[in-house]
């Protein structure tokens, strides 16, 4: 495997693409749990 | 403290620095002590990563602030993710394929010598009082608590980073994070659990949830603007990502953990399990904060957290006040927790008229409650005037001390000197590595022979820990003790990495251009925190010192190359 191939998926975007997902999931899920409550 | 529990504290710590200093022993040379070997995993250089982030500070503090402030600190980490992605694709790539020791190293073959050792100084002076702060925020708790004498908690902190870091170099603060990592996250877990535990048999995990939102706690997402406003989504998503561009880009103590990857792979897979972890785990932290929080609900807390200034104070001319006061916060209790219980059947019963009805009789108990506190910590800063009023990094470490069971106490103080000797010594080996590569190797001792390197670079390594040591030991400062530290990393990291997103994206710009408008950006971020501290939040000065470098020598350049040379009348562009 090249020094450069990522583990998992076939390119870094790919990575790069989950992060940022996961990062906004987090921000909407949290802002709908604040809505719900406040 | 039971002899269980100092059975655990002092068995894990030296656990941790007995394996890291057999484990790392025979650093032959410099290039070994100050980088390591070079062949930690991605998930090793994640979880390195993470505990040099996580110091006893966010353990200590964390949890106060989500008891006082809610869970809206979380917004501090959203621009880590994004930082994590510009991090991996742009700089990790140029440090290795340069073969830097450092990461100012790269700015002597961008720019030149100078404006590496401003940027190196810049990042000596900004980790130099964040590593005393590091060694001074649990000593001064710990001591208080414990009524240790404060040099000798720091002497002990101390002493055990040094013998493991000063002897392993980089390998051995890589190789004690993982175990420190594993203290710091099972102890935290098991703090949770037994918080929740805590709670009456009729208070459900659902409820405890349903009271806390009720009560305003988790205020996670808050979108209201402001420049004064630390906390939003705006200065998390925009100001945070500055500061963890700068901090995980820039900042040695840093990039020394991300480049003791295998691999370029190894490395970026490490900042992007950070970038995926650090939210959740920072939610986690605040949740037992929440938990606590509750827990306080129906456990009556102290009037004032620091118990120990609270007891000396009862002692002085003001004892008479502060009893009558802490019987005045009892009765107001009292009142509250009839209105919290309200609350609780309201919730089982889904009335909402009910709920609010409890709710306002909860907020006028807390108010005169809250009117309480500020009067005690008023009695007591004029019965102690040297004595420190805030108590909200006493609250979560009171908790424990007077609820958790023993052996798990001793576990909780562990994760505290975990957190603080993890972060230490990463602080400290990036202050050896600069010190001695960017200043002392490059200007004083070019020439050294190898062995002369690596004594060096201990010796300077053994120097920062003792002005540590000396800095904690002397300092009097303590008020919200995570927020200075932010502070302190907030006044230079926005110069700095301006610095570094001129020398990538700005290939015109030239050093003279890019040293001047750094120095004068420094002085616009001090002149904010000077002058304008109530208006503008902190966390903005890493916004505003890196477009001022960015603008700035953009202009600069401009101007050198639209003057014209004095003596000749070549078209050629002059050096700046």
């Amino acid at each position: 495997m090249s020094d450069e191939q990522p583990p998992v998926f076939s390119s870094w975007r790919t990575w790069y693409i989950l992060v940022l997902a996961v990062m906004i999931a987090q921000v909407v899920l949290y802002g709908l749990i604040t809505r719900y409550f406040l | 403290m039971s002899a269980l529990d100092w059975t655990v504290l002092f068995g894990t710590l030296a656990f941790i620095v007995l394996y890291g200093t057999w484990k790392s022993r025979g650093a032959r040379n410099m290039e070994s002590f100050l980088k390591g070997d070079q062949q930690l995993k991605w998930w090793m250089v994640g979880v390195s990563i993470m505990a040099t982030q996580a110091s006893a500070v966010t353990f200590l503090s964390t949890p106060g602030q989500a008891i006082e402030d809610g869970m809206r600190f979380i917004q501090f980490y959203f621009g880590l993710p994004l930082a994590m992605v510009i991090i991996s694709v742009t700089m990790v790539p140029i440090y290795y394929r340069l073969k830097v020791y450092t990461a100012y190293e790269y700015l002597e073959t961008r720019f030149d010598l100078k404006t590496r050792i401003l940027a190196a100084i810049l990042f000596l002076i900004l980790r130099g009082l964040s590593v005393g702060i590091t060694l001074f925020a649990p000593s001064l708790v710990l001591s208080t608590v414990f009524g240790w004498n404060i040099v000798a908690t720091t002497l002990l902190i101390g002493v055990l980073v040094i013998v493991y870091t000063v002897s392993g170099g980089s390998n051995a603060v890589s190789l004690t994070q993982r175990h420190q990592m594993a203290v710091i996250l099972g102890g935290m877990g098991l703090a949770g659990v037994i918080a929740f535990m805590l709670l009456p048999d009729d208070v459900s995990l659902v409820d405890t949830v349903k009271v806390a939102g009720e009560l305003g706690k988790l205020n996670l997402v808050t979108t209201d603007f402001s420049w004064s406003d630390r906390y939003n989504i705006w200065s998390g998503l925009l100001a945070s990502t500055f500061l963890f561009l700068s901090y995980f880009g820039t900042d040695q103590s840093q990039v020394a953990r991300y480049l003791g990857g295998k691999s370029l792979r190894e490395s970026r897979m490490g900042l992007i399990f950070n970038g995926l972890l650090k939210i959740p785990m920072q939610f986690v932290i605040l949740f037992i904060g929440v938990l606590v929080f509750v827990f306080y609900l129906f456990h009556a807390p102290p009037v004032f957290h620091n118990e120990v200034l609270l007891r000396q104070s009862r002692a002085t001319s003001a004892g008479a006040e502060i009893r009558s006061l802490e019987k005045s916060f009892l009765d107001e209790y009292a009142v509250q927790q009839v209105a919290v219980r309200q609350l609780v059947d309201g919730i089982h019963r889904d009335d909402r008229a009910a709920i609010d009805v409890a709710k306002t009789q909860y907020r006028a108990a807390k108010q005169k409650e809250d009117s309480i506190k500020t009067r005690t910590r008023q009695v007591i800063g004029k019965a102690m005037p040297r004595a420190k009023t805030q108590d909200r990094d006493y609250i979560f470490l009171n908790f424990v001390l007077h609820y958790l069971p023993h052996g798990v106490i001793g576990l909780l103080l562990a994760v505290m000197f975990s957190a603080a000797m993890s972060s230490m010594s990463s602080e400290l080996s990036a202050l050896a590595s600069t010190s001695m590569v960017d200043i002392y190797k490059r200007v004083f001792k070019p020439s050294a022979s190898a062995a002369q390197d690596l004594f060096a670079s201990k010796v300077l390594m053994t120097l920062w820990a003792l002005i540590a040591m000396t800095f904690a030991a002397l300092a009097n400062f303590a008020e919200n003790l995570i927020q200075f530290v932010n502070i302190v990393g907030s006044l230079f990291y926005g110069t700095i990495l301006g610095i570094f997103l001129v020398a990538f994206y700005l290939p015109r710009v030239k050093s003279n251009a890019v040293f001047w408008s750094a120095v004068v950006a420094e002085g616009a971020v001090f002149l904010c925190y000077f002058y304008f501290y109530e208006q503008i939040a902190f966390l903005y000065y890493n916004i505003i010192g890196c477009v001022i470098v960015l603008l700035l020598s953009l202009v600069l350049q401009a101007l050198a190359q639209a003057a014209p040379v004095s003596g000749s009348s070549s078209p050629q562009s002059p050096r700046l």
